[in-house]
């Protein structure tokens, strides 16, 4: 694995034992990786021993070791621009207005409430009702092409009477669902508030 | 003795378990769900820095981190429930940052260019506080606010996950794990990205480091 970090000085990877002298030190050069190491500090113990013992005899790994150190300090010393001193209150306070239009699209979902509630009703009476087609086309009489449509329209409504009332029901049930659970959440936060 | 990696471990021996969210900020976090939002403030207060920084380097102009830094804790207030206060407000507060940054970048990546050369005029980024050195001599002062320079105009051209990891590692001194959890990415890969972005900020700033 340490070949990785030391090389040899034509830049070909060696094992940590091939890269080594008979008194235990590497003779290969330190990889770039294990001068970002070095330079950050996160070499220690005998592997920081080992390679500080090359760098006393490597020009090139010292001169290397040098320049990522360097680029380590300077990067350390790079600064953000700084926040306004009004940043948390300006974060509070887009708190608060999203917070607003959120309620306020509560609201209208709940204004809106019997109106679709009733639009619904509706819908699920005329499902259920008999004969709607001709109710329809006593009050269009005259209006043959329209009475047309209506009429294939209706034919064809007709045969789907009960599934689209089953539909409307289910739907009722998931709108009244989701109304209940927009409710909670718009009481919530006001009890905290208060 | 077997005894390196190919890139340096961090300093604990073991593999890191997951960071944990100190005490007080779990608590306000709880307190922040609960509609608290002086708590809210405080959780702020202690993580706009790196928020903002993360930001900043990401998008490449202040006014646009700003703004973005401000949605980032709004979208984490009105998300607030969802936090587990098992893990580190910062590393969820980052993540979300970093996701509406890439969503930004995704949006504006025809300006973004023009962005970057407008915020190279821009030296307030660069370390200011160089500008106090008094004992350093008018020529090398100048010489080291250019090098400052350069090297944030090197940080820029980084493509943004080295980005990432400069700002989070060296301007903000997260470590791997905590890295690891804001990009949801392998320990090994943070290290892999900051040595590869380390490797092209040291090409492009040779002049520099000599």
């Amino acid at each position: 694995m340490s070949g990785e970090r030391f090389q040899d000085r034509r830049g070909q990877s060696e094992s940590t034992t091939g890269a080594r002298g008979d008194d235990g030190r590497f003779l290969g050069c330190l990889t770039e990786a294990a001068l970002q190491g070095l330079a950050d500090g996160t070499v220690r113990g005998p592997e920081r021993y080992l390679a500080d013992q090359h760098l006393a005899e490597c020009d090139r790994c010292s001169t290397e070791l040098a320049a990522f150190s360097i680029l380590s300090a300077r990067l350390s010393a790079l600064k953000d621009p700084p926040l306004p001193h009004d940043f948390t209150a300006a974060v509070l306070a887009a708190v608060e207005l999203r917070e607003h239009v959120r309620d306020a699209r509560h609201r209208a979902l709940l204004s809106a409430l019997p109106a679709l509630l009733i639009a619904i009703g509706v819908l699920f009476a005329w499902a259920f009702a008999a004969q709607p087609a001709e109710r329809v086309r006593d009050l269009v009489v005259g209006a043959t092409v329209f009475q047309r449509v209506c009429e294939a329209t209706f034919s064809v409504l007709q045969a789907a009477r009960l599934p689209l009332g089953a539909a409307a029901l289910v739907f009722l049930v998931g709108v009244l669902a989701l109304l209940g659970r927009a409710l909670a959440k718009v009481r919530a936060p006001s009890a905290a508030r208060f | 003795m077997d005894t390196a990696l190919s890139l340096p471990l961090p300093l604990t021996d073991s593999l890191p378990a997951r960071p944990a969210c100190p005490a007080d900020e779990a608590a306000w976090a709880r307190a922040a769900a609960a509609g608290d939002k002086s708590a809210f403030g405080r959780l702020v207060e202690r993580h706009k820095a790196p928020v903002y920084g993360l930001c900043y380097r990401l998008l490449g102009a202040a006014d646009e981190a700003r703004d973005a830094a401000q949605e980032t804790f709004v979208r984490a207030y009105l998300g607030m429930k969802d936090f587990d206060d098992g893990q580190p407000f910062a590393s969820w507060a980052l993540r979300i940052a970093r996701n509406h940054c890439i969503d930004q970048i995704r949006r504006r990546r025809p300006t973004l260019i023009l962005a970057g050369e407008a915020r190279e005029q821009d030296t307030s980024g660069v370390a200011p506080e160089l500008a106090d050195k008094q004992a350093m001599g008018g020529e090398q002062a100048m010489q080291e606010r250019e090098a400052q320079r350069d090297l944030d105009r090197a940080i820029m051209k980084l493509s943004p996950r080295y980005r990432e990891v400069i700002s989070l590692f060296h301007l903000h001194h997260k470590s791997y794990a905590e890295i690891a959890e804001v990009l949801a990415v392998p320990m090994g890969t943070v290290m892999t990205w900051l040595h590869r972005a380390r490797k092209e900020l040291r090409a492009q700033m040779s002049e520099h480091l000599s």
